[in-house]
């Protein structure tokens, strides 16, 4: 595993950036009805769509996953996320959206490195990291 | 009137009716306010008219803990063997106002309760008994006096209206004592001013009178002054240095007799606590909190009359009792705007402020710094104490130790989750937290804030001085300053040493 560096500038761009998430909304903002039997690629697609895309978040990902060994695993995690199913990418976008709220409102907050995140985020982060891994190598 | 040490005769004695040790800040506000009433003064300063390092040195001492550190920060800032003792206050008419940056904060109206959550903390008077002689203050450093009213402890935060958020305002004083009044004290008739004048001693009798101040020059010229009253106004550290060195009749120090004088000594530790990244500048995001509905419960904004390149964030009194967390001031300001022209000077005079302020270089757009201004627990670990070293008058020189409580320990995770879940419920972005702890060391400094030492407390078994400010078991000796300060707040606390001392001189005044 990579260590984690989060570059700042790509966090920002990661995180805070909704060009990348509306870019990806065009292309995947009807997809098909989704939830706990989505692929890899379907889940990296629809996690795109809600934070956007880029080496920090799967750096993020990275991290938790070091720190959280048991839920380094895909099924696990997508369970998790995609807990029941989404009529849209948008559906689950403000799924997430909410969620992430929740997190910071119930202090379900993640500490990685010094960054305060929400836990539904930072899994979504290692959803990024785990569907990207064929790519990776 | 003006008198150099050096034309009183040696061996002479003074009478007055009220003696006060100390010009700066809290001493000359007293000593003008009292002459104002009629009432005589003899004004003692150890410096005269400017800065004189062997006046200056008459502050060396030694440094444990905090303060250790501390005072490697000044040595590393000021260069010169350094000491955080030597460098933190100015030893000359005037005091620390001649080179004080002019921030004027109240205390919160929650910083004079007890909090159940915080040992020794309350105040012996309310937020309430202050709140007029901060008015007269403003007057006295020259700001407006509409923006110095306590934040409410119970503020109502649930209307969209601004409401009591915007009233207070952290304003910025241009007074500096010496140029601004100097000439007053000169040609007052009813104040004297002595330069260059050292108490090292206070003489009492056993009915809690003192009788007399035994006081030296540094060119070995020695006089006494008697006095109805006397005020110690010569700071934190030095307030205490002097109690300690005046024995009453059976033996121990005046105010001593429950071994509190020099305890519960307070700094405003200064932390780099980390970064906010966010898709807005500052501009957008100082203006987030009281213009969106459904704002903070948890968190003030109060915006910097003087600088509007900075957003303070500062917790309310319900925030500090849910968590359980001392106070705290939080200041974010972007990487790209400008420094204050006191950074500048500093930055150019010592380099290595650039990163005591928190203001590393770097991209700057959309990362804004958080520097934390921390309250410190009341500590009674945290201590002023006398030591077998002798300054050039005799007098034992002192070590300061300082110590954190694990509620220090605490409140930066503290501060840091309540700003990072605040900011990121408004959408304004992530913060990345420096440090957890003050162990940390890297990203904390002092700020030059000395609280505690003679506490007031209405019990003499809690504080040194009770809530009139005069010595527990002296009939006529009382404290001016910040070391009557039970807890401190996260203000920055000159403004309330000034209302303090115009609530001294009215009871003076009443009490004559």
């Amino acid at each position: 595993m990579s260590g984690l560096s989060l570059n700042r500038r790509g966090l920002l761009i990661a995180t805070i950036s909704g060009g990348v998430a509306a870019l990806s909304r065009v292309f995947f903002g009807s997809g098909p009805s989704a939830g706990p039997d989505l692929s890899e690629q379907d889940v990296a697609k629809w996690v795109e769509v809600a934070l956007g895309r880029s080496p920090a978040l799967e750096e993020i990902g990275d991290a938790y996953l070091s720190e959280n060994p048991a839920e380094n695993d895909f099924e696990t995690l997508r369970n998790k996320v995609f807990a029941s199913p989404y009529e849209s990418a948008q559906a689950f976008e403000q799924s997430v959206k909410i969620a992430i709220r929740d997190d910071f409102a119930h202090s379900r907050v993640i500490a990685l490195r010094g960054w305060q995140l929400s836990l539904t985020e930072v899994r979504c982060c290692a959803l990024l990291f785990l569907s990207a891994g064929d790519s990776r190598s | 009137m003006h008198i150099d040490v050096q034309d009183i005769l040696h061996g002479t004695q003074i009478d007055t009716d009220v003696c006060i040790i100390g010009a700066g800040a809290a001493g000359i506000t007293i000593a003008r306010q009292v002459a104002q009433r009629g009432i005589g003064v003899l004004l003692l300063e150890s410096g005269g008219f400017a800065p004189d390092s062997g006046t200056q040195d008459l502050y060396r001492g030694s440094h444990a803990g905090w303060a250790a550190h501390f005072g490697a920060a000044g040595a590393a800032a000021f260069g010169n063997g350094g000491s955080y003792l030597r460098y933190s206050r100015l030893r000359y008419l005037g005091g620390t106002t001649n080179h004080w940056e002019g921030l004027c904060v109240p205390l919160d109206e929650g910083d004079f309760e007890r909090r159940e959550w915080v040992d020794f903390s309350g105040w012996p008077f309310s937020s309430s008994e202050i709140s007029r002689h901060y008015k007269n203050a403003a007057e006295v450093l020259e700001i407006d006096p509409e923006g110095v009213e306590s934040l409410p402890k119970q503020p109502s935060l649930l209307t969209p209206s601004i409401g009591g958020m915007s009233r207070q305002r952290l304003l910025q004083s241009p007074v500096r004592f010496l140029p601004a009044y100097r000439d007053q004290i000169e040609t007052s008739p009813r104040i004297k001013l002595i330069t260059g004048a050292n108490v090292t001693a206070l003489s009492a009798d056993a009915n809690g009178l003192v009788s007399k101040a035994d006081v030296s020059s540094l060119t070995g010229r020695r006089f006494n002054v008697g006095a109805r009253r006397f005020v110690l106004a010569c700071g934190a550290v030095e307030n205490a240095r002097l109690l300690l060195h005046s024995k009453g009749p059976n033996g121990v120090a005046l105010g001593n007799q429950y071994d509190l004088v020099g305890r519960f000594f307070a700094e405003h530790p200064y932390v780099r606590l980390g970064t906010v990244q966010t898709s807005s500048d500052l501009a957008e995001l100082r203006h987030v909190p009281v213009r969106r509905k459904g704002r903070s419960k948890l968190l003030y904004s109060t915006p910097m009359a003087e600088r509007p390149d900075r957003l303070i964030l500062r917790p309310t009194f319900a925030a500090q009792k849910e968590k359980r967390m001392l106070n705290f001031i939080a200041s974010l300001r972007s990487r790209n705007t400008p420094r204050s022209k006191f950074a500048k000077r500093v930055e150019s005079r010592h380099g290595v402020f650039l990163d005591m302020s928190g203001l590393v270089s770097g991209p700057a757009e959309n990362f804004i710094d958080i520097a934390l201004i921390c309250e410190q627990a009341p500590n009674p670990v945290s201590r002023v104490s006398l030591t077998d070293d002798r300054d050039a008058l005799g007098m034992r020189r002192v070590n300061l130790d300082m110590q954190m409580t694990a509620l220090d320990e605490r409140l930066l995770a503290d501060a840091g989750s309540l700003l990072a879940r605040e900011l990121a419920l408004k959408g304004l972005g992530r913060v990345c937290l420096l440090s957890e702890t003050h162990q940390d060391a890297a990203n904390i400094f002092p700020s030059f804030h000395h609280h505690g030492t003679t506490r007031a407390h209405s019990d003499p078994k809690q504080g040194v001085v009770d809530a009139n400010l005069r010595v527990h078991g002296m009939k006529n000796l009382y404290v001016g300053g910040s070391s009557v300060f039970p807890t401190s707040g996260a203000s920055n606390p000159t403004l309330t040493i000034v209302a303090l001392a115009m609530r001294l001189a009215e009871h003076l005044e009443n009490s004559s």
